[in-house]
């Protein structure tokens, strides 16, 4: 096994984008990405393309053989990889394993979705098919309504706040302010959130105890990255960035199978996966951007990473520790509460953000320690997940 | 699809139930399994109120959870009050709750034990 570094990375600002269709999207990341890598488009072998919804939102299926067309990397290899919201990291991760293997030296993989085409509705209705069809979706459960009932238990468990959700929304909100491509630029303050008459207004219940601020948006996007052998990025004059470790675990399908639905399982062994690859355990990482689709997510998975104990993140948010100027930064790039959420493009848009944090290039955002980074793919309800360890080598 | 659905296994092998069904089971891989009869009551492990709704759901809101039955079986379902808590008991029924696509869906209802 060879190891492979990240080259180059780019990504379209994350939003309504109403000018542009999906293929639009992939190509626009994707042209970011080589431009970013100093590459020439004849070293493509290989497009992995990460999307969900083609099929069902945008009615366009084969998306990957289009862009290879559009992008003229015409004769590559080109496939589409469907995770639910963990497609992204699952395309990353079959670049990886491509480039690693030896097959492909020089892999583009793109994440994109176009959600906005649809309303809301159709939107979330769309990110329920992931559900069990008979067990789970019949009952119109939604995603936000899966992880109301999960930060049920979890908050009554580790007697955590609905303050300590507002935290999160806060300090990923002004992340997001710093992150020009981020979706939601605005600032928000505990009072406009939390048990004022304001707030019963401005910040209704989603899914209870889940408010409209503790869930991320829905957007279009997409993010891109090349990557190629380790030893071959001196070539291109750009700073190594190496994908250290990867690891990927499963869980039920349906939340009620679980012997304890507060334990996200898979989060906990995608990263120990992760971290046994790269030799290094939690305490290591020093920045981390983690799937907060709900703000109780970001709490739970930071504890299920090893970030912190459990129970004890709420801890590190009351002390503003995860802040862009915290002892540990998580989400400095807004995460997908500010970032936003365009599904297929998320898990690529994570390391793309790590990316820049590991080289130094974060900008107002950039975080003060970046040798070692985290990313967390969260997909279905934590059915699926995909983590990602980089680090930045001389 | 909603007949298949009302049914619970029991593990030939090792006894562990599951809901839906499987093929194999997850805890010993054997694929003999029985059907177990659910219950008429249980209890709430966790459940949601939610207030902004998917495409094709007319109410205003609904209520669901996840129920451990009294033989043990759990399973997701509509709730019919969102006033109630965690460890309640509910009573269990196999209704026609809901038209999809024009066909009728059935599955669980559960109501609170007086
Ligand atoms: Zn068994």
């Amino acid at each position: 096994m060879r190891d492979v570094a990240i080259l180059g990375v780019g990504m379209t600002p994350f939003g309504r984008l109403d000018e542009n269709d999906l293929l639009d999207l992939l190509s626009s990341a994707s042209l970011r990405a080589m431009e970013d890598a100093g590459i020439g488009d004849t070293l493509i072998d290989a497009v992995y393309v990460a999307n969900m919804g083609g099929g069902i939102l945008n009615h366009q299926t084969g998306i990957a053989s289009a862009l290879v067309d559009n992008l003229a990397l015409l004769p590559a290899a080109a496939d589409l990889v469907e995770n639910g919201p963990a497609s992204g990291a699952s395309a990353v991760k079959n670049g990886v394993l491509a480039v690693a293997s030896g097959y492909y030296d020089f892999v583009l993989v793109v994440g994109g979705e176009k959600m906005r085409d649809v309303t809301g509705w159709r939107a979330t209705d769309f990110v329920a098919t992931l559900t069990h069809p008979y067990a789970e979706y019949i009952y119109g459960v939604s995603l936000p309504g899966m992880a109301g009932m999960f930060a049920k238990l979890y908050m009554d468990k580790y007697d955590i706040k609905p303050e300590h959700l507002a935290m999160v929304a806060m300090k990923n909100q002004e992340n997001g302010i710093l992150n020009p491509y981020a979706h939601i630029q605005m600032k928000i303050s505990m009072e406009g959130m939390i048990e004022t008459p304001d707030s019963i207004v401005n910040n209704s219940y989603v899914a209870k105890p889940l408010r409209l601020f503790d869930c991320c948006p829905v957007s279009d996007g997409a993010a891109a990255v090349i990557l190629c052998p380790a030893d071959r990025v001196k070539d291109f004059g750009k700073p190594l960035i190496k994908v250290a470790g990867f690891g990927q675990a499963t869980d039920t399908h349906t939340l009620a199978e679980r012997d304890d639905p507060t334990d996200l399982k898979a989060v906990t062994m995608a990263c120990n996966q992760a971290y046994k690859r790269a030799g290094i355990t939690a305490k290591d990482i020093q920045v981390a951007e983690l799937h907060d689709a709900f703000t109780i997510l970001e709490i739970a998975e930071s504890e299920h990473a090893g970030l912190f104990a459990k129970g004890e993140a709420k801890k590190a948010l009351e002390a503003g520790e995860t802040k862009i100027k915290g002892s540990l930064p998580i989400n400095p790039s807004g995460g997908l509460k500010a970032r936003g959420h365009p599904v297929g493009a998320t898990g690529v848009a994570q390391i793309v953000d790590l990316t820049w944090q590991l080289r130094g290039e974060a900008g107002p955002r950039q975080v003060e320690n970046h040798d070692v980074g985290l990313t967390v793919n969260f997909g279905g309800f934590g059915n699926n997940v995909v983590a990602f360890v980089l680090r930045r080598e001389s | 699809m909603n007949i298949k659905n009302k049914k619970a296994f029991k593990c030939k092998e090792c006894g562990r139930l599951t809901y839906p069904r499987r093929v194999r089971c997850l805890q010993c891989k054997s694929t003999e399994f029985e059907e177990v009869p659910f219950t008429d009551e249980g209890e709430i492990l966790t459940f949601s109120q939610l207030l902004q709704l998917p495409w094709g759901i007319d109410d205003r809101f609904l209520t669901f959870g996840i129920i451990r039955f009294d033989n043990g079986i759990k399973a997701m379902g509509r709730i019919t009050t969102p006033d109630v808590s965690v460890g309640d008991r509910v009573k269990a029924s196999w209704e026609n709750f809901r038209v999809m696509a024009g066909e009728d869906i059935f599955g669980w209802v559960f109501s609170p034990v007086k």
